[in-house]
């Protein structure tokens, strides 16, 4: 026997009975949950995009105009006022528009693969390396984050009729505020890339080196 | 695109196609629960692919394609998996057991194919099943004259392996 009577086997083997049979209602149950995640996954991913982007858009715009807007208070406005307002919503917009061009560059990035073996992998380590290098989206959550925080609560405070002066605010301690900032830093730009890479690195080989497998001769 | 349109176009995918589909899952899994976990899987990114399909290649090559990559990261997970992160039992897979005896020369030759490496199993399913170099460098994404000299190789073991086992 030789390799051509082989490949002949191959070709005349009956596939529904070699195999076993696909239970249609089974496989047809399959596919309905995962309809049901994708669905999921979807509604979580459009209120992800609410809740980071456009919640801090809508507060931070909205207590600016309660700031510009309120009555009787014509003597008690001062200039930080529009400065803690224009940050807040300055910072909420960056968020937003920072989430929404990181999307619209995965999305470009993903359709930018084809469809082989070799797109699939390649897709697969991009999606890896974005994932390991996400630093910048760190660094402006991180700051734009910080500055609503604070924005928010200040312009509460200038909120309402009789407003608290800046003097009069209560301010966290410098030393707490370092603190909570460096334990912030450390997880966001330390311990978080370690576990990343810990994670992601084996896989980025494994994936590398099948790139490799499919050139090599 | 409607979900009874996409279950209606993969339902005749599926009718028509099927064996492409067991044959990467055999080629890819080894034990019965595996394959019901592949299969599932492999069905699932043949049915999300549907949308997808433009018509350029012909639904055999696509089901492959899709196919052989689902089965392909199948097979990293199944590796993590297998380092004992996470447990895998699914028994009640869409995948009734064979019925029929398999001829030997196709279990001879699945067994020769398991021990390839993943990028060449896959190389070898589809000249197997007769697909031209020019849709086998199109699914795996390398030029011709690549596929060409890994074919020539998977043909000289295949056949080598013959001659070893039919001399003892």
């Amino acid at each position: 026997m030789n390799l051509d009577d082989m490949i002949e086997g191959w070709r005349s083997q009956d596939a529904s009975t070699l195999y076993g049979v696909v239970d249609k209602d089974r496989l047809h149950h399959v596919l309905r949950q995962e309809q049901a995640k994708l669905e999921k996954q979807s509604r979580w991913g459009l209120w992800g995009g609410y809740v980071f982007g456009v919640a801090p858009l809508i507060i931070s715009s909205g207590l600016f105009l309660a700031i510009m807007l309120q009555p009787n208070d014509d003597h008690v406005r001062i200039v930080w006022d529009y400065v803690v307002g224009v940050a807040g919503v300055a910072a909420a917009i960056v968020v937003a528009w920072t989430l929404s061009t990181l999307r619209q560059s995965q999305r470009t990035r993903d359709h930018g693969f084809g469809d082989s073996l070799r797109d699939h992998l390649r897709r697969r380590v991009a999606q890896i390396d974005d994932a390991l290098r996400e630093r910048r989206l760190a660094l402006i959550t991180l700051a734009a984050g910080l500055i609503c925080a604070v924005a928010i609560p200040v312009a509460q405070y200038r909120i309402g009729h009789v407003p608290v002066p800046y003097s009069e605010m209560d301010w966290p301690s410098p030393v707490l505020t370092v603190v909570v900032l460096g334990l912030f830093c450390l997880e966001l730009f330390w311990w978080a890339p370690r576990r990343l890479r810990r994670k992601n690195l084996p896989r980025r080989r494994q994936l590398e080196a099948m790139l490799k497998e499919l050139d090599g001769q | 695109m409607l979900d009874s349109e996409r279950d209606r176009i993969f339902g005749e995918w599926l009718a028509g196609h099927q064996g492409i589909l067991f044959k990467v899952v055999r080629a890819y899994a080894f034990k019965h629960a595996d394959r019901q976990d592949l299969f599932q899987e492999v069905a699932i990114q043949v049915w999300r692919s549907v949308d997808a399909y433009r018509g350029d290649s012909s639904v055999p090559t696509w089901m492959y394609r899709i196919a052989l990559n689902a089965a392909i990261s199948w097979t990293r997970k199944q590796g993590r998996h297998q380092r004992g992160k996470q447990p895998l039992e699914i028994m009640d897979g869409p995948l009734t057991e064979p019925v029929a005896e398999a001829d030997p020369r196709v279990e001879w030759l699945y067994a020769q194919i398991a021990q390839l490496k993943d990028v060449d199993r896959s190389v070898a399913l589809l000249m197997l099943d007769g697909f031209a170099y020019k849709d086998i460098a199109a699914i795996a994404g390398i030029s011709e004259g690549n596929v060409a000299v890994k074919i020539n190789r998977i043909k000289a073991a295949l056949t080598a392996q013959l001659a070893r086992e039919t001399e003892s």
